[in-house]
Formats: structure tokens, sequence, C-alpha cells
């Protein structure tokens, strides 16, 4: 039997080799690059097989254990056990060294396919502050996971010796409260510092705004027209033709309109409906249908009059504070242009659930929160066309995607972002109608305007 | 005489039925193997439905016939529906947090433990203790049951933020699986509140003569401000979930201001989506230390009896654990930087944030310095606790950006946090509890676990956990947002195809690995070699019990303690451990100067007369 498996140096060279195929397998993001050439589903079927050639090698192994144990034991002497401290010991030196290595590794490879600099100005103070942080982290990242694995390594257990006995050191325990410390006043002051000129604002001074509007499962801009400033909105103007619930006399006259013409409609639908109930026979199926069809009916009718009633409150705090709104030139869009250069505020609105606007170019997220506008200050400073020659690829849109779960399309949920030259801008809004005009033509075109309106505000 | 022979053995032969023996039992440690395997098997629940979503995430253009077979109309032409996707990672999250991480992690140990190693014959009240297991189950079954149901389970994340939680038109899943998660979460916070309530009134009462609360087991200590961090922390995500269900049922507007959907404007008006992240993060944040701090308490325990050497800095370790508890309540706006808080509180969220670092830096720290100089045995416990102190750095130091509220702007919402908080939360606590598991079986089993089998799967888990989370930092770097069902849509996602497969198939190989323990854990239990009384030779009291499992614990009198528990290697002494139980004056020759002050030794010495 000895002769068959020679000495126990043999072992030790099968298990080095079984080991360093193991952690091989252990840094295989290694192989994410060597593996690029073999495409799609094989190359599933190559992790596969490695991982599989992997389970095999251990499978190996613990067999092979098993019958030299057999072996020594069958040889007469004494039964020979594994050192499993040693076996293990080994095996997290191996993978300090395959970790370590392979994570360096990864910083490099997967570090190097990341979004290139950032396109606004306060995109490169965070992309500072990242690498502060970074460098500190990696630092500690490997300076502790080497003490951790070689310690592991250096003091396996061995009946030989005793451990040193050691309770504390109130020294080094103050100092390895203070070093971490220090460390992060340096994170906190730093992070205090990008933060405050990233978000102290002041609303005084003189923005380009424009609106980005979440919905369900997409995205609405509004850039305010010649005279620089947003028209005001009010959810209770939301309708199919007035998506973002922008406020006209107009806007407010045709949805007070489609209210009461609503509130007609389920009244008679209503009345109808309980006409219907007293010549159905009472206790078939068809009666309960009735009955919450009915249901059904007054829940919009409470639904509708009680919109009505916000409206008029709405329409009295109009007129207390003489609202004005400066609507009537913005113009509705569904991509998102910019001036490069310009200091822009991006005001967030939502219409049903949370969302969050999120472009990872320009560093930037805000969530869209229902009843609660947001904003975020921020300066562009590469357009997309120099941003294309950055990453060489000419076809390369920015993007705005949502980040916070929002329903079942969630993952659809995306806006191309365009910067372009002030001038170009400029040009871009001019080439746009109005929504009001879109959406007034007839209006427009037929009717004077004015009466309607003051008699509308009347009614409520 | 009579009453002597009585108290000492009449528990033992105390009749017990099957069903008082095994289901409605009120034995704290009937009542930890109740928790474990509930939990094992919702973390084996929780794991399948994680590799169907990410059979969804590596292969998104194939079609997996059996996802069919098994979901039906959720998965039609073996496609997931996007719903259904939601439904998972929504549960996946809820399951793992609340059922595995939480109930089965300090269910399992706390119940367990706490009594065994303070000297307490059971729970301060082992009634309540039975309905934390019966409320926990009731809340498990709830929640499996909206698998069951024709619009599925919710949706919205594990956080549940409204409107989308509030709202049933806004998803399939808001219907009346949300319904089920409420009523769920209720009795789980039931359930959480009388495990604590009970954890901390026995370790504050019940524990035997010379137990001071400065010798106990640091378990002990970190079970302890668990409960306490869990009964201050649950009540408020009780109110919340209450004022969520009357926003559904009874119309009123806590979370809900001027919404517009399914083409209505809905009539509430006045309340505030953010007031639910308030409310949640409240609990949230501190659940995640909640999850963790049981994890690290095993380990601390378990790192010094393997590394066969005192836990370095005791007393360190009982203040970070303090400082952690105090600070874990003050740090929730760190999720909620970019809901358009105040700035000013985001900074000084961050900072708070950032300080919680420095007790974490200590502990581990001082892992590092009880390794140091040790003679390490490596048996699985052991490399699980080694693998968490690895898992707590990196997930650790990811933390720092997420907390920095500049950057985490960029990272809010990605796959970096998907990465930091698998790693540093749901990795680590995991790896503690498969640690609890393997150095406590013969305690709950009376028999070994195999150990050639413990280090398999320790070896493939630890290289699959890296190999799953370790990439995901860098798919977050480049702004890919999480809970996404596909990400074929976007161009600048399109490079990250590759590697989402390679984490797929790590995935998957990491759970096949959960095999190899499943089989070790349910075979050592009816075929495991005998366990000896005290395994790995420890010095803390639940190893002076006997084998063979007897209600209330000691058949004669509670040992007393003399000493804190981690007297290991002790010079002068000849083996390298002394029990808790060993008076010291059993010890001259290896006692320290303090150990001569303030008359101890006399004391210890006219107790053992008097007995």
């Amino acid at each position: 039997m000895k002769r068959l498996f020679g000495n126990t140096n043999k072992l030790k060279w099968t298990l080095r080799t079984a080991v360093g195929a193991l952690m091989t397998f252990a840094s295989t993001s290694a192989f994410a690059g060597s593996a690029e050439a073999v495409a799609g589903e094989s190359q599933a079927m190559y992790y596969f097989l490695l991982g599989i050639t992997g389970l095999l090698v251990l499978l190996t192994v613990s067999k092979t254990m098993k019958v030299l144990e057999m072996a020594y034991e069958a040889s007469g002497k004494e039964r020979r056990k594994f050192n499993w401290n040693k076996i293990n010991g080994a095996m997290l030196l191996v993978y300090m060294v395959a970790f370590v290595g392979g994570t360096i590794w990864e910083m490099f490879y997967h570090g190097g396919m990341l979004f290139p600099e950032s396109a606004s100005e306060h995109g490169v103070l965070t992309d500072d502050l990242f690498m502060v942080t970074f460098g500190l982290t990696v630092v500690v990242f490997i300076i502790t996971h080497i003490l951790l694995f070689f310690f592991a390594y250096k003091y396996k257990g061995s009946p030989e010796r005793k451990a040193f006995f050691y309770p504390d050191n109130n020294k080094l325990e103050a100092w390895w409260t203070i070093i971490p410390a220090v460390v992060m006043a340096v994170l906190v002051i730093t992070g205090m510092k990008t933060w405050n000129q990233i978000t102290d604002i002041d609303q005084e001074d003189i923005y380009t705004d424009v609106e980005v509007f979440a919905y369900q499962f997409g995205w609405s801009t509004r850039y305010a027209g010649n005279d620089g400033e947003l028209g005001k909105t009010n959810y209770n103007l939301i309708s199919g033709t007035n998506p973002l619930g922008v406020f006209t006399q107009e806007d407010f006259n045709k949805k007070s309109t489609e209210l009461t013409e609503e509130i007609a409609m389920v009244e008679k639908r209503i009345v109808d409906l309980e006409a219907e109930l007293l010549n159905t026979p009472e206790g078939t199926e068809d009666y309960t249908k009735v009955q919450l069809n009915i249901e059904e009916q007054k829940d919009i009718w409470d639904n509708r009059t009680a919109h009505v009633v916000r409206m008029g409150k709405f329409s009295k705090e109009m007129m207390n504070n003489e609202f004005f709104s400066p609507a009537k030139d913005d113009i509705i869009e569904r991509e998102l242009v910019l001036p490069v250069g310009k200091t822009i505020r991006l005001n967030f609105r939502a219409r049903d659930v949370i969302h969050s606007a999120y472009m990872p170019d320009f560093r930037l997220q805000m969530n869209c929160v229902p009843g609660m506008p947001t904003q975020f200050i921020f300066t562009p400073r590469l357009t997309t066309e120099e941003m294309r020659e950055v990453k060489g690829d000419e076809t390369y849109d920015y993007s705005l995607v949502c980040a916070k779960i929002c329903g079942t399309a969630h993952f659809n949920m995306q806006m191309k972002v365009t910067v372009v030259s002030e001038a170009e801008y400029q040009e871009w809004l001019a080439s746009k109608t109005p929504y009001f005009v879109t959406q007034h033509k007839a209006m427009i075109e037929e009717a004077p305007v004015t009466e309607s309106e003051e008699a509308m505000v009347a009614n409520f | 005489m009579a009453t002597a022979e009585h108290s000492a053995e009449g528990h033992e032969h105390h009749e017990e039925s099957f069903l008082s023996k095994y289901v409605f039992s009120m034995d704290h440690k009937m009542i930890a193997k109740q928790f474990l395997i509930t939990g094992i098997i919702m973390a084996v629940f929780a794991m399948v439905l994680s590799i169907f979503f990410r059979l969804q995430l590596g292969w998104p253009d194939q079609d997996f016939p059996f996802l069919e077979k098994i979901l039906g109309k959720w998965a039609e032409g073996g496609r997931l529906s996007s719903e259904f996707y939601m439904a998972m990672v929504t549960l996946h999250g809820t399951i793992m947090v609340f059922f595995v991480l939480t109930a089965g992690l300090s269910g399992t140990f706390s119940n367990l433990l706490i009594p065994f190693q303070i000297g307490a014959r059971d729970m301060a009240s082992p009634f309540m203790n039975m309905l934390s297991y019966w409320f926990f189950l009731t809340a498990v079954v709830i929640m499996i049951s909206s698998f069951f149901i024709q619009t599925g389970p919710a949706s919205g994340g594990w956080t549940i933020y409204p409107p989308l939680s509030a709202l049933p038109k806004a998803m399939p899943g808001s219907g009346l699986g949300m319904t089920l998660w409420l009523a769920s979460m209720t009795m789980f916070v039931a359930s959480s509140l009388l495990g604590a309530i009970n954890y901390i009134s026995t370790v504050l009462n019940m524990r035997t003569k010379g137990m001071s609360m400065n010798r106990l087991p640091l378990t002990i200590w970190a079970f302890f401000l668990t409960a306490i961090i869990g009964l201050l922390a649950f009540p408020p995500l009780l109110s919340a979930v209450i004022l969520l269900i009357f926003d559904r049922s009874a119309g009123t507007s806590f979370y809900l201001n001027e919404i517009y959907l399914g083409a209505e404007a809905l009539t509430n008006t006045g309340g505030s989506p953010i007031l639910w992240q308030h409310l949640f993060w409240f609990l949230g944040h501190p659940e995640v230390y909640i999850v963790i701090l049981p994890a690290l308490g095993l380990t601390s325990e378990v790192i010094a009896t393997q590394a066969r050497k005192p836990i370095f800095g005791y007393k360190a370790m009982i203040l970070s654990l303090l400082a952690i508890t105090v600070l874990s309540f003050i740090v929730w706006g760190h999720h909620m930087f970019i809901t358009g808080m105040n700035p000013f509180l985001g900074s000084i969220f961050m900072f708070t944030t950032l300080i919680i670092a420095v007790p974490s830096a200590v502990k581990v720290f001082n892992y590092l310095a009880t390794l140091w100089r040790g003679n390490l045995q490596f048996s699985p416990a052991m490399l699980f606790a080694i693998g968490l102190v690895s898992l707590f750095i990196s997930g650790g130091l990811t933390g720092l950006y997420l907390g920095n509220a500049a950057l985490d702007i960029n990272l809010h919402d990605t796959y970096f946090v998907v990465a930091h908080f698998h790693l540093v939360m749901g990795s680590a606590a995991i790896f503690g509890m498969l640690c609890g598991v393997y150095h406590w079986f013969p305690k709950m089993f009376g028999r070994m676990m195999n150990n050639k089998l413990g280090y398999i799967h320790f070896w493939l888990t630890f290289i699959g956990v890296y190999l799953v989370f370790f990439p995901m930092h860098f798919i977050g770097l480049d702004g890919v947002p999480r809970r996404y069902y596909s990400f074929t849509g976007f161009e600048y996602m399109d490079k990250w195809a590759d590697l989402n497969m390679f984490i797929s198939v790590a995935a998957i190989l990491a759970s096949f690995a959960q095999i190899v323990f499943l089989y070790n854990f349910f075979n050592s239990i009816f075929n495991g070699k005998k366990a000896p009384q005290n395994p790995w030779n420890s010095n803390t009291l639940e190893w002076t019990t006997p084998v063979e499992r007897i209600h209330g614990n000691w058949p004669g009198e509670i040992p007393h303690v003399y000493r804190w528990p981690y007297d290991y290697s002790k010079p002068g002494h000849d083996v390298d451990y002394i029990p808790q139980n060993v008076p010291l004056s059993q010890t001259v020759s290896s006692n320290l100067p303090h150990d001569f002050a303030s008359g101890k030794i006399e004391t210890d010495f006219s107790e053992i007369e008097s007995n």
C-alpha cells in the first residue's frame, strides 16, 4: 500500500494541485476576460462546466483522502488522521492570495468599464470624493484581509503550542479607536464640504428652469418659453389632454366642464341602474352585479364631486392671491435637452407613485414624490458630442432612468438626455410649439376666451 | 431530602406527550429548534426565489420551460413575468430579513443560549416564549399564503414604500398580497416583541450566582442589546403598518397626497409618502443591527473558544456593542438622502452614520488581535467565523461610500447597495448563523455534525458569496439600478450582460452547495456521532449540562460562576481552558493579581464550605 501511494510528499503534492485548481476556480472572475471570445449560451455552459469541474476536483480530493486514510489503516499502522488545521490554514493562505489578487485585478478590469469623467460640474467633486474614499478603503481592505488570513494561517492550531494569554491592552485599543475616528473625521469633513457645495443653493440666483415629470411608466419634460418662467401646476387639472396639470385659465375651464359633464353622466347612469335593479329579481346573480355597479358609480360620483369642491377652493385661492401662471408659452416634450455650462434647476414632480430620476453620467439623482416637489441644481459641463468623443462611441446618448421601484414596468422607464450648446438649445426651443397652442387650438381659433373664463370661475 | 430529590429530578421524569414535547413546547431548547428549523426552511425558500430571478437576470432572452411547470401563469412560456419578478424580489427580501435573519437567528440562539449561558432553568416566561414562536409561524403562514392568490404576493420591494403599496391600482401586488404582507408583519412584530421582552427580563433577572453583567459571555451581551433594539424599534413599524392599513382600507391620507392614478385625481390630500420612509427606516436601520449583532456575538464566542485565547478587549467589545446600539437609532436618515429631505438633516445623518464605523472598526481589530498568536482550531464554525469577519470588513467598508451623502447621490438604489448589504448584513449574518449552528449543534441535538462536509460547505459558500456579490459593486458604480427585471432596454447596461450571467452561475452553484449543509444537518440529527459533554473544551455554562435534553437544564443545582468566560490558555494552568464554574481557589497557580484582589477567593472558599 505504501508503495502504491508513495510517501506523504506525494499526498502533499496532490493536495497542493487540487487546492490550486480550486483556487483558480475561486478567482474565476478572471475567466470573464478569457471567456469573452465564447459568446452567449455557450459561455454560460463554460461557467457551469468550470463550476462542475471545481466540484469534481473537490469530490476527487475528498475520495482520495478517504482512500489514503483507509490505506494507512490497512497497512496496520496507527490510524492516521489528516491535520485539518494545516489543510484549512493553507487553504486560507491560498484564498488570501486569490482573493486580494482577484479583487485588485477586478478593480482594474471592471473598474475600467465604468462611466468616464462626469458630465456635470458637481460630479467632478463627487468623483474626487469617491477617489479619496476609495483610496482609504482599499488600503484598509487589503491590510485587514492580509492580517486576517495570514494570522489564520500562521497561528493554525497545533498540540505542541499554547495560545498566548493576551486579554487586553488599553493603549492599543485606544489607538485603534482614535485612528478610525480621525479617518472618519476626514471623511465626514470632506463629505460635508462636497454635500454643502452641491446642496447649498441660493434660491435668488437665476437658473434655467426645467421640469421633469414622472408617471407610470415614463417621463415628460417642460421648458419655460420666452419668459424664462415655468407656469404653475396643480394635480386637480391633470387630464388626458393636460397630462402635467399645467394651469392656465383655459385649462381650468376645460377641466371644470369635463367634470360637470362627467357628473351629469354618472348621475344619469345611476338613475338607469337603479331602474334596472327594480326590474331584476332579488337574490339572483344579476341583482348583485347591478348592485355592485351602482356602488362603483357612486364611488365615481363621490370622487368627482370632491374634485369639484377642490377646484372651487383652488379658484378662490387663485383669486385671493392674484394668481398668475406664466404657462401659455411652456413647451412640453418627452426628452431632456439642456444647454452646456448653464446652471440648470431641475424641478421634479410625480403623478402617481414615487419615482427617482437618475442620470448616472451626471452623478445626479433625486426622488420624484407625488405631492412634494423636489429639485436639483447642477451645471452640465460636457455636451453629448463631447461625451461621445470621450467615450469613443459615436452613437452614445445620455439617459435618465428610474431608480425607485415604481411598478411592474419600473425596468423600462427611461428618457434620452441631450446636452447641446446654448445657441443650439435656443434654436431647439424655438423650433417647438408651446403646448398651449396645440392643446387649445380649436378654442383659440373659434371663441373669444375671456367671457367663458369668467363665467366658469363664477360657477365655482 | 424528599424535596431536594424532587427539585433535582422532578423535571427529568416529567411525562411529556408528543404534542407538549415537540409542538406546544415551553422548553427554551425546543423552541430554539423550532425557530431554527422554520428559519432553515424559509431560507431555502427565499434562496429558491433568488435562483428564479437570477435565471431571469442572467439569461433575459432565454425560456425555461420548467419554470412554467412550477409557477404556472407567472412564467408563461417559461419566461418570468415582470409582476412576479417584483413579487419574488420583495418576498426574498422580506423573508430573508425578517424570517431568517431576525427570527431564525435571534429566535434560535437567544432562546438556546440565554438560559444556558447565564445559568437559568428556562426563560423568564416560557409561555410567552411559546407564543412568540406561534406568532412567528402564523406570520410565516400568512406571508407564504400570498403566493396562492390571484394577484400574487406583495411586490413593492421589502420596504413597501407608499403610494405604490397603498394603492391597489398602482400594481397587482398592492392588492390582497399587500394586505397579507401587512397582516403577516403585524404578527411578526408581536412575535418579536414577546421574544425581546422575554430575553431582556431573563438576562436581567435570572443570572446564576456570581454571573455579574461583566462576566456575561459576549453572545449574551449581543442578544441582550439586540432585544433592546428590537423592543424600541419594532413598535414604530407596527404603528406605520397600522397607518398604512388605514390608508388602504379606511380612506385616510397619512401617506398620500395629490395623486392622479387610473385616470382620476384621488381625494387624498395632506399626507406625505416620506412619513412612511421615516417610520419604516426608524425600524429598518436598527433592524440591520438586530440582524448583525447576534451574529457578531456568536462569532466572538466561537473565535475565542477555537483560538484557545481570551477574546481581545472584552470591555471594548461590550462598549462597541453599546455604541452601535445607541447610534443605530440616529442614522436612519441615510436611507433618505435623496428623497428631497432638508440637506442640513442630510449632513447630520452623514455624521452619525460615519461615526458608527468607529465601533465597528474596533470590533474588527479586536477579532484580529484575538487571532494573533492564538492556537486556532479550524472547526467549520471557526471557518465561518473567520468568513464573517472577512465579509463584515468588505461590506462594512462600502458603507463608507453609501453613508456619505454626496456619494450616495450617485449610488443610491443601484447594485452597489445590493452588493453592500448582501455582504455586510446578508451573508455576514448568515455566516454567523451557520457558525452558531455548527458550534452549538451538539448542544441542540446531542450529536456532532460531520466536519468534512462542513469544510466543503464552508469553502464553496465562502468562494460563492464573493463571486456573486463582489462584482455587483462595479455594476452599481456604472449606474445600474436595482430591482430591474431586465437590462436589455438600456444601452449603457449592455456591457454587463456577461457579468450578470457569471453572477447567476455563481449564485446557482453556491445555492447547490447548501445541499451539503442540509444533508449534513438533517442526517446528523439522527446519525451523527454522539457528542461528548464539552466537545470544544469551552468555558461557558451550557457545556456543563448533560448531553441529553432535560427540562430545567441542570439535573442538580445550577452551577455558580466564579470568573469571566474567557480564561483560555491561562498561564500557570495545565489545561488550556478553565470553565466559568471553577472557583478561583482551585486555580491558585494561574490566578492573576486582580483575581486575588477584593477578597474574591475568600468568598469562594466560604461559599464552598457552606455548600
